[in-house]
């Protein structure tokens, strides 16, 4: 239940600072995405399986809200979830260079596998174009948000014990 | 063992996505957007609370180094300018280039005149690679599926969703977008497909034999009824005759910079 809670209150916080925050950012800028981040977070705390359905849940919910095929990011983020779960698995946890190549690994996949999706639904053109700058520099921002985070969590952690 | 279960429960996740984008996808298939429309109100409240945040700070700062009635004459300055600008580049131009093809034929046909609705843009839709905007009037403000959005520059795209206080605009650079074209030299008819990341657009249909050059002018064509004659488009920036085809591949860039969007305008015929 407490799990479910803080579940819901950082897909809230996500979903609000991507609405309010990137919302802002035009077309053609790369973007930070605090979906992502939360789900390649919640699969490195958690494990594997959480990183999937977490990354299927905030998917799906953005998918419904944004997106004009339903599954389209659910698919993605499920995949860099379990990704992230994985990683985890087989490395040290507390390396912050490992976070940072997962994140970097995961933005690149969501990436990959959106444009992967899009060009087989006849939303987009192939999918090697879009490996370009925007993914890129999306990547990058992901990155400097997980070592944020990483730092917060790390403080957080030498004041709980 | 494990590694078989974690496989399986991998592609049981993947593939009811997978059925949820086939489903979506079908025509007559999820209703999403009707869904959409009807639970959108939270999304929207967030968007427009940035927006006027966002307004509100801009607003402080400038307030801090100039006087407030000039700023509000310079912004309607500005709406106003935007607007004759856009009826010279796009309206006037094509009156111009009508009116000496129907001299020849002795024929006059009298053009509607565009009533332009200013509208701004909100926000722009998380992770997302499909290139849309939403503009700050919905359905209270009369705006309805389809209606073509411009600005200064030139065509920026058509609502595709309407919600109480938000519309959701399809630019051209979004590859499910198509537009009418014609070259405005040659009169050569084509249809504008959008090429998302790359930032151009991108002419389909249009014959080998075609006289186009780089810098014609490609402005809408009316045909379909949809967007209005003569709205500048962009600019040919790149053409490729391949022997074996028998379409051209012509690259356009647009006239609109949507790196920076700001200020619309909704035509209303």
């Amino acid at each position: 239940m407490k799990k479910l809670a803080v579940f819901a209150i950082l897909t809230t916080i996500a979903f609000v600072l991507e609405v309010t925050v990137v919302g802002g950012r035009g077309i053609g800028w790369g973007r930070p995405d605090f979906l992502l981040i939360l789900v390649v977070v919640w699969g490195w705390e958690r494990g594997w399986k959480e990183g999937l359905l977490v990354g299927f849940a905030v998917g799906l919910l953005n998918d419904i809200f944004f997106s004009p095929l339903l599954g389209l990011s659910a698919f993605s983020l499920s995949l860099v979830g379990y990704l992230s779960g994985e990683i985890r698995e087989r490395v040290y946890e507390e390396n912050v260079v490992l976070l940072l190549m997962a994140t970097g690994a995961c933005s690149f996949l969501d990436g990959f596998t959106l444009s992967l999706l899009s060009f087989l639904f006849h939303f987009s053109s192939p999918v090697l174009g879009k490996l370009t700058y925007l993914i890129l520099i999306s990547a990058l921002y992901n990155c400097g948000l997980a070592f944020l985070i990483f730092v917060v969590r790390g403080f957080w952690k030498g004041r709980m014990y | 063992m494990k590694v078989h279960f974690k496989i399986v429960y991998l592609i049981g996740f993947l593939l009811l996505s997978f059925v949820l984008m086939l489903v979506s996808g079908l025509e007559g298939g999820l209703p999403t957007q009707t869904i959409r429309e009807k639970i959108y109100l939270p999304i929207e409240r967030l968007q427009s609370a940035r927006f006027h945040l966002q307004g509100w700070l801009t607003g402080l700062i400038i307030n801090l180094q100039e006087n407030r009635k000039l700023q509000e004459e310079n912004r309607l300055l500005k709406r106003e300018l935007a607007e004759l600008e856009f009826r010279e580049k796009n309206y006037y131009q094509e009156i111009i280039a009508s009116n000496q093809r129907l001299k020849k034929m002795l024929g006059f046909k009298e053009e509607h005149t565009l009533q332009l609705l200013p509208v701004e843009v909100t926000a722009y839709p998380p992770r997302s690679f499909f290139k849309v905007v939403f503009i700050s009037k919905g359905k209270r403000e009369e705006m309805k599926k389809n209606m073509v959005v411009v600005n200064a520059e030139g065509l920026v795209g058509r609502i595709v969703e309407v919600y109480p206080h938000q519309s959701r605009v399809l630019t051209i650079l979004d590859e499910r977008s198509k537009v009418g074209v014609i070259n405005q030299r040659t009169r050569d008819l084509a249809i504008l497909r959008g090429k998302e990341l790359e930032g151009v657009c991108e002419l389909q249909y249009l014959l080998g034999k075609a006289s186009i050059e780089i810098g014609d002018k490609v402005v809408t064509s009316g045909v379909g009824g949809l967007f209005p004659k003569g709205i500048l488009v962009g600019t040919i920036t790149h053409i490729r005759k391949n022997p074996h085809r028998l379409f051209l591949e012509v690259q356009v860039t647009p006239s609109v910079n949507f790196g920076r969007l700001e200020e619309l305008f909704v035509i209303k015929e």
